[in-house]
């Protein structure tokens, strides 16, 4: 019995991120256990209040990812993490010495995702463990 | 740039680093060549260098007001290079030491230009050229053709990286606002996949583009009338958190003398000496032959839009009193101790990596 790592943010991609994580686990005989991760970026001042916000949302967004997992009658648990999502999926995963982290993906092509900062492209070069991407 | 700041925090960061390094290079580059010209091949005009361009005492009182009002200026927006700078690994001191080390670089960098410059031209080709020094012959023969382009890009990447640090900020007082109640609860929100304030940063977008296109529609004197008119705005709010800080540590201020003199007396001192600027602002700025553009209701145009624009805000807050009951019912805040301590991390910030 082994845990996989999901990275989940509420969006379709995520949550067809979980449906297959539910899928692997029940054919593993593995535990969920769902990241939520939010950045605070320094830029631009005022970061108390944006943080405090971020944070609100990210608990919001776990006890959503509960209800979806409940919805497939998956039990699972979560936890919430002030990083950027690939570096925090990445040391919940070390932690927790994961299976495999699973993550949605928007399908971004390569320049806007090197532009813009893609999870899972950046999850791949940092995970140092299986890392499997689901498309919405 | 409203653009950047909405679609990505990642992107918006790596952006300010890139434009602020660009600058930066270009700016040293430009002052250690027309340093080393100076003192190599002694051409014609160069001063050298002497000690006393750096004595304030030297050129009387009224300079000196002007000088400092016009520091003001350029210093404002120095809090970027703080957040630019910073580390992300330790939040309780990275932030203070991150603040004070981009002063400092600051203040080299237009120390060394502005030696360099003048040193380079002598103060005739500088004042000759007082609108725009770099293509005003002074580019090209330091670096010569094609090289003094780069000068170019130190000027567009600086106000690229302004325009950005416009937006972002707006977005974020107006954001803290919201989740305060002291502003409409729209702008409290995140959006739900780039985690930015997105509808606030797209209305300070829309704000900033509607105002410069008005204002140059106008007249570019107006738009150096309403430049000078930031300066009452950064004096202002610079002066007020100077005494924000004495009340809101009220508490703490007699607790040590390292309080005393940090939380108070150096906060106060800063206030106070923004509100003599101020003061000393509005009379210049007042008299309408200081104006590049015609007076409004027999008042300088600066003063119009810098004075009338904090009245104006005034307004709208009385204005706004019976709709945010709550807000404005708050009392007189006291400061948490604890802040003053060394390892202090603001709790929302806790256990987080920051940027």
């Amino acid at each position: 019995m082994g845990t996989i790592v999901v990275g989940y943010d509420g969006s379709d991609c995520a949550r067809a991120a979980l449906r297959t994580a539910v899928e692997v686990a029940r054919a593993m005989g593995d535990d969920i256990h769902v990241v939520a991760a939010y950045e605070v970026s320094r830029m631009g001042g005022e970061v108390a209040d944006l943080a405090a916000a971020l944070r609100e949302r990210a608990e919001r967004i776990g006890a959503l990812a509960r209800d979806q997992a409940a919805g497939l009658h998956a039990e699972i648990t979560s936890e919430v993490v002030d990083d950027r999502p690939h570096a925090a999926l990445t040391d919940v995963a070390e932690r927790l010495d994961a299976r495999m982290i699973v993550v949605g993906t928007h399908g971004e092509g390569p320049l806007r995702s090197a532009l813009i900062g893609s999870t899972p492209h950046k999850l791949l070069q940092s995970a140092g463990r299986p890392v499997l991407v689901v498309p919405a | 740039m409203t653009w950047i700041c909405w679609r990505a925090i990642e992107l918006s960061a790596r952006t300010q680093q890139a434009l602020l390094a660009m600058e930066f290079v270009t700016l040293v580059v430009f002052a250690v060549v027309a340093l080393v010209t100076v003192y190599v091949n002694h051409p014609a005009h160069s001063v050298e260098v002497s000690a006393s361009w750096f004595d304030p005492t030297s050129i009387g009182f009224t300079p000196l007001t002007n000088g400092v009002l016009l520091a003001v200026f350029i210093y404002w927006g120095w809090d970027t290079c703080v957040t630019v700078n910073e580390e992300t690994e330790d939040a309780g001191r990275a932030p203070g030491r991150a603040a004070v080390v981009s002063t400092l670089m600051l203040l080299a960098i237009y120390l060394v230009v502005t030696v360099a410059a003048q040193s380079y031209g002598g103060p005739g080709l500088l004042s000759a050229h007082a609108d725009d020094i770099f293509s005003g012959g002074l580019g090209s023969s330091v670096l010569g053709s094609g090289l003094d382009k780069l000068l170019i890009i130190a000027v567009l990447s600086s106000a690229s990286a302004s325009t950005q640090t416009t937006i972002l900020p707006t977005a974020r007082t107006t954001f803290a606002m919201a989740r305060a109640k002291a502003f409409p609860c729209r702008f409290g929100r995140i959006h739900q996949r780039f985690q930015t304030p997105d509808f606030n940063t797209i209305v300070m977008g829309i704000v900033s583009i509607a105002w410069f296109v008005a204002i140059v529609n106008v007249s570019s004197n107006v738009l150096g009338d309403s430049i000078t008119a930031i300066g009452f705005a950064i004096a202002f709010y610079y002066g007020i958190t100077g005494f924000a800080c004495v009340v809101y540590f009220r508490h703490e201020l007699f607790q040590s003398v390292r309080n005393f003199i940090y939380i108070g007396v150096l906060p106060f001192a800063g206030g106070a000496m923004l509100t003599y600027i101020f003061v000393e602002a509005i009379i210049f700025d007042g008299n309408p032959a200081n104006d590049y553009s015609t007076p409004i209701l027999g008042i300088g145009t600066p003063v119009f839009i810098g004075v009338g624009s904090l009245v104006l805000g005034v307004v709208v807050m009385l204005i706004a009193r019976p709709f945010y009951r709550e807000f404005f019912a708050r009392k007189l805040e006291v400061a948490d101790p604890a802040v003053l301590t060394d390892d202090y991390v603001h709790p929302a910030l806790r256990d987080g990596t920051g940027l």
